[in-house]
């Protein structure tokens, strides 16, 4: 019950948040290149330049680790890697890998102090992220507004497992109860009738 | 929608949002980028060309809109978004001799295959 309520949550949460993060994108993106091409024209353009970096870095981080959690309860066919990498283009891996590269040198440059192993670092961050985002794009395309359907689903079992758990605390002589007294009593008869068996030979 | 156009599209946005605070933090590590943001945004949107393989044809017409916009934007004394303009339409046409150049190449191949 406990388990069901928690994944009822999880997943109506999950509704919200991915096309929250999507629509989020397509106006950053939108006010971003409004703001470089058309300086001055939109007003709202204008506060994105007084975000500071370490501001990007914790919305990135925050975005990242909301969406692992995510994938790892969410993700049924818990795919292979190399699995997952070969169905991608070569095209798409390098575009990929440049998007991981310029996600690492913002979080390294903010999290990490400047050393000569700072390049080392930046090579396995891009790694990590570029496993990541395979993983997030095969989420994001797999993704639909069929849950929808599932949450409401799951909405009605739960109803039903309610009103069953009532019926069963008031009512002692269920049909499964009266099954499972009448199978341990043959069973008894059973094992008495080879007991006495034994005994008699 | 079918599967392959949503992969790409989820590939552009993740591409422009990583490529666009990049660009805001002004301060990234290791490469020290100069120019300026005009050009950055078109270079930004070069890997995304070069993923959905768009025909010449609609490329041709991105320097004549932008060179049309610059008219407009100059008739209306709106000098810095006019500057802009110009910048794209020089950049739109550099690609356009490039990708000429790699098309010619491809025709040779083609070419040769048939000999």
């Amino acid at each position: 019950m406990i388990k069901k309520s928690i994944f009822f949550l999880f997943e109506t949460s999950l509704l919200i948040i991915v096309p929250l993060t999507i629509i989020l994108s397509i106006a950053f993106i939108f006010l971003t290149i409004s703001n470089d091409i058309f300086p001055g024209l939109l007003k709202y353009a204008d506060n994105i330049n007084s975000l500071t970096q370490k501001n990007f870095c914790s919305l990135v981080l925050y975005f990242l680790i909301l969406y692992t959690v995510i994938i790892y309860f969410h993700l049924k066919d818990k795919l292979n890697i190399f699995i997952l990498f070969h169905k991608f283009k070569n095209k798409e891996k390098v575009i990929l890998v440049f998007a991981s590269y310029f996600l690492s040198a913002l979080i390294i440059e903010n999290i990490f102090k400047k050393t000569h192993y700072s390049i080392l670092l930046l090579v396995l961050m891009t790694l990590i992220l570029f496993i990541f985002f395979i993983y997030f794009v095969h989420f994001i395309t797999n993704y639909n507004l069929k849950y929808f359907r599932t949450i409401y689903s799951n909405l009605i079992n739960l109803r039903i497992n309610f009103k069953k758990k009532k019926r069963r605390q008031n009512i002692i002589f269920t049909k499964d109860n009266c099954v499972f007294i009448f199978h341990r009593y043959s069973n008894d008869i059973v094992n008495s009738r080879i007991c006495a068996n034994i005994n008699g030979n | 929608m079918k599967k392959l156009i949503k992969i790409k599209l989820a590939i552009t946005l993740i591409f422009l949002v990583s490529a666009l605070i990049f660009q805001k933090t002004r301060h990234p590590s290791i490469i020290n980028l100069d120019i300026t943001p005009v050009t950055y945004v078109f270079l930004m949107f070069l890997p995304i060309l070069w993923l959905f393989v768009i025909p010449r044809k609609t490329i041709n017409t991105f320097p004549l809109l932008f060179l049309v916009l610059t008219i407009f934007f100059s008739l209306f004394n709106l000098q810095i978004y006019a500057e802009n303009m110009v910048l794209l339409t020089y950049l739109s046409l550099v690609l356009i001799v490039i990708k000429s150049i790699i098309n010619l190449k491809k025709v040779k191949k083609s070419n040769r295959e048939y000999d």
